[in-house]
């Protein structure tokens, strides 16, 4: 973290920095999905697709246009629901069947998406945008908005502790007072990534994160990301056509083939 | 200066109703189209209130911000599935609903003869006879209700209508329960303009549907978007522009029986001209879409 963002992160929250990485701590996380198929208007997009992954380990998920990645993404972060299979996710002892629960609990349990069309909300600045994503703020309720008032500063400080950290380590901690539509694509999706990790959430679904950067750019996100996994555990699942930018940093790879998605291992560090 | 007293009352109500719609549109950017309903609950439950079971001034206001905040189910509950223009249409429907109702139900409302005889605000014995009196108290009110709205604009709670507002779906997909948000802001900003129709009722003295029709709710919702949203500013000074516009046509002189059409034709031409040169607002921060 550099001298300047401790500086704005200790003046501005009174939180000690030793406390801003504790919601990174190691956690047991586990996404796994079974027999999940769809099809619309007749059509059969999804068959019989199955699909495991822990956490710290990275996963491509990859096929032609039009084979079902983002449908599978949508199925696996509530949005739509399978015509037949199962998708469950652990996280800190707990189990959640996923076909059955709505996109913002999923988020709130621990699992989170970023959009292949980013969403920033445009009209917040970056810190709020990470801001709006923290999990279980008792401020949300307009009661305790009014009448918990001191509790509700105090949560505020530690997200805000939390959220600088977050776009400290994707390199966007000097932008945090800009405002989220005027950044590049590159910038954007630096913040939606920090937005996701302010969720609290171990499962992180990634729709194409590359898209619309240039090779720089794309290098450094993936190396914050295969860092992110190394030092927080976090298992992602990634849609990408960028496979020569992404594959180093992969443990499995989920390749669509008609679909049917098949699986195999890159002999990464968590190579099952 | 009793017409001036006047003048700054009704701003005083119609400030309270325009910071009430403000937190739907401006904050949740939810366009709700029955809010004259909800002022209309209010006033009613808090005249029934009053009249009928003899209880005090602010019981009365809270018992209208109640049955308007109950009620309210009846536009948040669609909110969950319709939204845009559909939305739009069923907070019309429900206008009409509840207009028909307060029309029609002569057992309670007294139908079209209304409800007369509401007393001035008492507390603790002193009668707000005056209306210098009733200017003070309502401006104490406004004040501290304008202090709840700054109040939750920036808390996280308001942060998270914006976030909805901004983009429904990428604030489901970060946690944010969208469908909770909207009954909280629903129940909220009813509740709100049912104290503000209580607070009409007390001050006019007689209530009946005509006030609460879906014209009044087009002129609050013109007082949101002239003033401007996304802010308590921006309903202060669209509730001070469209009360003291029909005041200033008052000095033209026009004969009683064009005065009314060239009102609704000045309200008109200020929305368009607003839209063309300043979208956000005369005060706003935030441009409706």
């Amino acid at each position: 973290m550099n001298t300047q963002a401790c500086a704005m992160m200790e003046k501005t929250t009174g939180t000690p920095l030793a406390q801003v990485y504790q919601a990174s701590s190691p956690s047991r996380v586990r996404l796994h999905a079974e027999g999940l198929s769809i099809a619309f208007g007749g059509q059969q997009v999804l068959q019989s697709v199955n699909l495991d992954l822990t956490g710290g380990q990275i996963a491509l998920l990859r096929g032609p246009n039009g084979c079902g990645k983002t449908t599978l993404l949508n199925i696996l972060s509530g949005f739509i629901k399978p015509d037949t299979g199962s998708a469950r996710l652990e996280f800190n002892g707990t189990r959640v069947n996923i076909v059955k629960e709505t996109p913002d609990r999923l988020a709130r349990l621990g699992l989170a998406r970023l959009w292949q069309d980013i969403r920033l909300f445009p009209t917040m600045t970056v810190l709020e945008n990470v801001l709006a994503a923290s999990p279980h703020a008792i401020g949300i309720s307009p009661a305790h908005a009014l009448f918990s008032l001191g509790k509700v500063k105090q949560q505020e400080r530690e997200f805000r502790a939390q959220a600088l950290a977050w776009l400290d380590m994707l390199g966007m901690a000097d932008r945090a007072n800009s405002s989220g539509d005027k950044l590049s694509v590159g910038q954007s999706k630096r913040v939606a990534i920090a937005r996701l990790l302010q969720t609290g959430s171990k499962v992180l679904l990634l729709d194409e994160p590359l898209a619309g950067l240039d090779t720089d750019a794309a290098a450094k996100l993936v190396e914050d990301l295969n860092r992110l996994a190394d030092a927080t555990h976090h298992a992602m699942l990634i849609v990408e056509h960028n496979h020569d930018a992404i594959t180093p940093v992969c443990d499995l790879c989920y390749t669509f083939a008609e679909g049917v998605l098949m699986r195999e291992d890159m002999g990464g560090k968590w190579a099952c | 200066m009793n017409y001036i007293y006047h003048l700054i009352i009704y701003f005083e109500i119609y400030a309270i109703v325009a910071m009430s719609l403000n937190l739907l549109i401006g904050y949740g950017g939810l366009l709700q189209v029955a809010h004259a309903a909800y002022y209309g609950i209010g006033a009613y439950a808090a005249a029934l209130v009053w009249t009928k079971l003899g209880w005090g001034f602010f019981p009365g206001l809270l018992g209208g911000a109640f049955v308007a905040g109950v009620l309210s189910l009846l536009v948040s509950l669609p909110a969950w599935r319709f939204k845009g223009d559909y939305f739009v249409m069923i907070s019309i429907a429900v206008q009409t609903l509840i207009y028909t109702v307060l029309y029609n139900w002569t057992e309670v409302t007294n139908g079209p003869f209304g409800i007369s005889g509401i007393s001035r605000p008492v507390i603790s014995n002193y009668v707000f006879v005056t209306t210098g009196s009733v200017t003070l108290l309502y401006g104490v009110l406004l004040l501290g209700l304008g202090i709840i709205m700054a109040l939750l604009k920036w808390s996280p709670f308001g942060r998270a209508l914006q976030a909805m507002r901004d983009d429904e779906l990428a604030a489901r997909s970060i946690g944010i329960p969208v469908d909770w948000l909207k009954l909280q802001a629903f129940a909220l900003a009813s509740a709100m303009v049912g104290i503000a129709g209580g607070l009409y009722a007390a001050y006019v003295s007689y209530i009946d549907p005509t006030s609460f029709s879906l014209n009044e709710s087009i002129l609050m919702l013109s007082m949101v978007i002239v003033g401007g949203t996304g802010n308590v500013r921006g309903p202060l000074t669209g509730a001070a522009v469209l009360i003291l516009l029909p005041e200033a046509l008052r000095f033209l002189h026009l004969p009683d029986a064009i005065a009314a059409n060239v009102r609704l034709l000045a309200y008109g031409l200020l929305l368009i001209v607003m839209m063309h040169l300043r979208p956000q607002g005369l005060a706003g921060t935030y441009r409706y879409q």
